[in-house]
């Protein structure tokens, strides 16, 4: 293994990815949680730039850290307990410790599995060094019904939302 | 004629059956349509009808020299070795018989007519006295001893229904009751004697007696000599069944020591005393004796014993026939006095005479009840004869007919009485089995009772009215000759009441001519009569001067009785209640009858009751315990089972549903609601899942 | 294992797993709606790495980006719903604690 420039940032960046992340599991508090979300978005964003996914990367950044997020805090805005703020994300021993166990089966399985496989490797794979011309290709052409399929749901959700959360008529 | 006798004698007994069954069943409807008398002349009409076949039966047997002739009817029980017919015997004994019974019931029913008018029994009252003949005629009619015993049942049941006859009045229900019940005693040593006579000649008869009836008079009289000299520990077996079958007799007729029914039965009404208690019922036993005269022959000591409680019989009822205050008490007295007389008779031997005094006591007994029957019917049904008297200015017809009666049954001559009671004595002197003792007796009686039928006689007619001199002495001086004494006017009786007695008075007078004994100059035309079965008068003793003085003695007798009632009671009317009161012992004793109801009820009936308690409280306690305890057991073993079968099936069945319920109960946990908890099932599942399959891999 | 690349495919596979096993541990853990609701997000991104991984790792193609573009599309999408839902049942019951929002249970 060479640890050169290029995986030092790379450990860097899944650190920024995997500890925040650990925050949001473990801390009590919402908005640490939330917070902690956030930049745990922005370690995978970097994981895409990584992997040369630059247009997604963005999309992350554009979709989950401006969007999802914000909504996320509007909502603990919303409904937030502030005199309690330290205790609103409690989570129950019980259950965790249980997950606990099924997690560390999990991850012994995984490490199991992972260890002994070849992935397979595609030799004759192109990839373009910027992808946004191919992905346009792809939705377009061969993803041409999901694409379409996806903006009927995003009306859907846009007028249902607004529907839900409404305040009730008089 | 012997062939109409022999095909349709059997309706002699059928006729007052059908009347029985006609006024039983439809008596009250033809009462109410057709009135009192068409119930009368049915009942009447059947007996009359029976009267004229049985002088056809008498004259057909006449005419043939006195041989049986036998009814087959039909083989009524055919069981194992056991065979009886139906059968009805006609022969002098039994002709002479029917003619009593039917002649006399037919001027009873006639009597009855008048006599019980008005009374709201009036049909039920001719279908018993229809149903009585009937059985009478059963009984005398019957070819074997086993058809005798129904009719001898049946007579006893008749006498039940018509002494209880006005059944509101306990005294009368409880009268009845005793009659039964004592008769019932005699039948049961009666069934005795003949068990043990069929016992012992099927078993001395073998191997010819089967399939033939043996019971039958006719096989009997053949064959009953097998059983002489049979012997049961060492007594003679015919003379115990001699003393069974005269158990039987005292109850039927009243002797010593089974005759304490007949005063009792006296609560009936008076015909039915008339017909019943004095003619015929009570003359059953001598019957039987006749008819079974062969088997007492047999034994010496039965006869003795006979003849001992005839004469015994006659003396004690006489004796307390004295001292009786109800007019019909005297009679019932005198009524088994005589039938001592009749079973002194039977017992030395005198068969026929004991017969013909029968016939002379139905008639003159007859007329005597029936006549207190009209003297009572004239004072208003008062029967005390202390009460009575100078009833011959008010009932001349009635006080000749009692009178001729009276000097009838006291046995002076011509009138029939003498004739009978006369051969009776004789015979009782002079017969191989009789004995001076045995006379003496009966002539003390002959005299006791022409005292007491004389003072019945004085009391009844004679003298002034005690009951309107009481009537007059209270109502003086204010009014004697008012129009409510009309209330008290004592008149003669209907002519169906005067006539039976009329022509029972005349057959009292002349009955006696029948049987002259030869040493007055007779033929004894009815002991001739009824030579075929007794015999000729076997061992005839020859008439000698004994017969006169004998004679003259008991017509002494009777003067002498009677002339002392006569002083008693007209002379000086006052010396029966001095002496009663000098000899106040002696007086109360015999006025009580000599206690013996107290010292059978002390006897038998307080031990019967006892038994009955003793009885009862083991059925209450043993009985009823051990019946109790098995249904407590059956409870407590239901209990224990139910309670198994809750506890245990309805267990099983209830813990199936219960565990049903509790697991789906746990179950049901799964489901919390709480998705969380789902997605960690999930995982948990599936993190087994993939280790396993890991591990496996 | 110490001779893989470090920018391989497994490291992506381990980080992306690790956030699975994360979201995991939220979703079920957490009593908090929204808590829950990160943890969602934090599943629905390790899935779309995988992806995008494997594609550029692996398949050398960009199908793989696809799907993570249209996992993103519709995380957005359903984070909307998800919120807008929350706060109804915030207005109805005054109260965002999974345990006390049992009206699913039987």
């Amino acid at each position: 293994m060479t640890i050169g420039i290029k995986e030092l940032v790379f450990i860097c960046v899944a650190l920024l990815t995997t500890v925040p992340c650990l925050i949001v599991v473990f801390s009590r508090n919402i908005l640490y949680s939330a917070f902690a979300l956030f930049f745990t978005f922005l370690g995978t964003s970097g994981l895409y730039f990584f992997l040369d996914a630059e247009f997604l990367g963005i999309t992350q950044v554009v979709v989950y850290i401006g969007g999802v997020s914000v909504l996320l805090l509007f909502a603990i805005l919303l409904t937030k307990n502030i005199n309690e703020i330290g205790k609103t994300n409690m989570m129950s021993a019980g259950r965790m410790a249980l997950v606990s166990v099924g997690a560390l089966a999990l991850l012994g399985s995984f490490g199991y599995a992972l260890s002994g496989t070849v992935w397979f490797h595609k030799d004759d794979g192109t990839y373009p060094a910027t992808t946004i011309n191919g992905l346009g290709d792809l939705l377009l052409g061969k993803y041409l019904l999901p694409f379409e399929v996806v903006s009927l749901l995003l009306l859907a959700v846009l007028v249902g939302s607004l529907v839900i959360a409404r305040r009730s008529v008089k | 004629m012997n062939g109409l006798v022999k095909q349709f004698g059997y309706l002699i007994v059928l006729f007052p059956l059908l009347g029985a069954m006609v006024n039983g069943f439809f008596g009250r409807r033809i009462q109410a349509r057709f009135g009192e008398k068409a119930v009368g002349y049915l009942a009447g009409g059947a007996v009359l009808l029976s009267f004229l076949f049985s002088i056809i039966a008498f004259i057909a047997i006449a005419d043939n020299q006195g041989q049986a002739l036998v009814n087959h009817g039909y083989t009524w029980i055919e069981a194992g070795g056991l065979r009886v017919d139906a059968a009805f015997l006609f022969d002098p004994l039994s002709t002479i018989m029917l003619l009593i019974i039917t002649g006399t019931g037919f001027l009873i029913h006639v009597y009855s007519m008048a006599y019980m008018t008005g009374d709201p029994g009036f049909h039920r009252y001719f279908a018993y006295l229809n149903l009585f003949v009937f059985s009478m005629l059963v009984l005398v009619l019957g070819e074997s001893a086993l058809l005798m015993f129904v009719g001898w049942e049946g007579v006893g049941l008749c006498s039940y229904l018509l002494i209880g006859f006005w059944f509101h009045e306990k005294a009368n229900v409880y009268a009845a009751n005793k009659a039964f019940i004592v008769n019932r005693v005699g039948d049961f040593g009666f069934i005795i004697g003949l068990f043990l006579l069929y016992w012992s000649l099927s078993s001395a008869a073998a191997p010819l007696a089967q399939g033939t009836s043996i019971l039958s008079f006719s096989y009997l009289a053949e064959h009953v000599h097998l059983i002489r000299d049979s012997s049961f520990f060492n007594v003679s077996l015919v003379t115990i069944i001699c003393l069974c079958l005269f158990v039987g007799a005292t109850g039927k007729s009243a002797q010593i020591p089974l005759y304490v029914w007949l005063p009792d039965a006296m609560a009936g009404p008076t015909p039915v005393s008339a017909l019943i208690h004095a003619a015929t019922m009570v003359t059953a036993g001598v019957y039987m004796i006749g008819r079974l005269h062969f088997l007492f022959a047999m034994s010496g000591t039965a006869m003795a014993v006979i003849a001992v409680i005839g004469a015994a019989t006659a003396l004690l009822a006489a004796t307390m026939g004295c001292v009786q205050n109800d007019i019909k008490k005297v009679l019932a007295y005198s009524t088994v006095s005589q039938l001592g007389y009749m079973f002194l008779a039977m017992g030395v031997g005198a068969y026929s005479a004991g017969l013909f005094h029968v016939m002379t006591h139905a008639f003159f007994k007859a007329c005597l009840f029936l006549g207190a029957g009209s003297v009572i019917l004239g004072m208003h049904h008062e029967q005390d004869i202390r009460k009575m008297g100078g009833l011959r200015k008010y009932m001349p017809k009635t006080f000749a007919t009692f009178g001729i009666a009276t000097i009838a049954i006291m046995g002076i001559p011509p009138f029939s009485g003498f004739f009978s009671k006369d051969e009776i004595l004789w015979q009782a002197y002079s017969s191989e089995h009789g004995h001076p003792a045995l006379w003496s007796v009966g002539v003390l009686t002959a005299g006791i009772t022409a005292f007491y039928m004389s003072r019945l006689m004085f009391l009844t007619f004679f003298g002034e009215n005690r009951r309107r001199q009481a009537v007059r002495e209270a109502h003086h001086p204010e009014h004697e000759t008012h129009g409510h004494h009309d209330a008290h006017r004592i008149k003669e009786s209907p002519r169906a009441i005067t006539l039976p007695l009329q022509i029972l008075a005349f057959f009292s007078i002349i009955a006696g001519f029948i049987n002259v004994p030869a040493a007055l100059g007779g033929a004894n035309r009815f002991a001739e009569y009824l030579g075929p079965i007794f015999g000729h008068h076997a061992g005839q003793v020859e008439h000698n001067s004994m017969e006169y003085i004998l004679m003259m003695a008991s017509i002494g007798a009777v003067l002498l009785g009677s002339g002392l009632a006569y002083v008693f009671y007209i002379k000086k009317p006052d010396l029966p209640r001095i002496l009663a009161e000098k000899l106040k012992h002696p007086y109360t004793l015999v006025y009580n009858k000599y206690y013996v109801d107290e010292i059978y009820a002390f006897l038998f009936i307080s031990g019967t009751i006892v038994l009955s308690k003793v009885l009862a409280f083991f059925d209450k306690y043993a009985v009823d315990l051990i019946v109790n305890l098995s249904g407590l057991a059956l409870r407590t073993q239901s209990r224990i089972t139910g309670w198994f079968d809750a506890t245990f099936v309805d267990g099983t069945v209830n813990f199936v549903a219960d565990s049903t319920l509790v697991v789906g109960d746990n179950v049901r946990k799964i489901q919390t609601g709480r998705v969380q908890v789902y997605i960690l099932v999930l995982v948990l599942i599936m993190a087994l899942g993939i280790a396993v399959k890991t591990i496996l891999a | 294992m110490f001779n893989m690349e470090l920018t391989g495919i497994t490291s992506y596979l381990i980080v992306s797993f690790i956030l699975f096993l994360a979201g995991l541990l939220t979703v079920v853990s957490k009593r908090n709606i929204i808590g829950i609701f990160m943890g969602i997000e934090l599943i629905l991104n390790s899935a779309a790495l995988n992806f995008a991984a494997f594609s550029r790792l692996t398949a050398h193609n960009l199908e793989g980006q696809m799907v993570s573009l249209f996992v993103i599309v519709l995380a957005a999408a359903e984070a909307a719903i998800a919120l807008a839902l929350l706060l109804a049942v915030y207005k109805r019951y005054h109260d965002i604690s999974a345990d006390n929002l049992t009206t699913l249970r039987l």
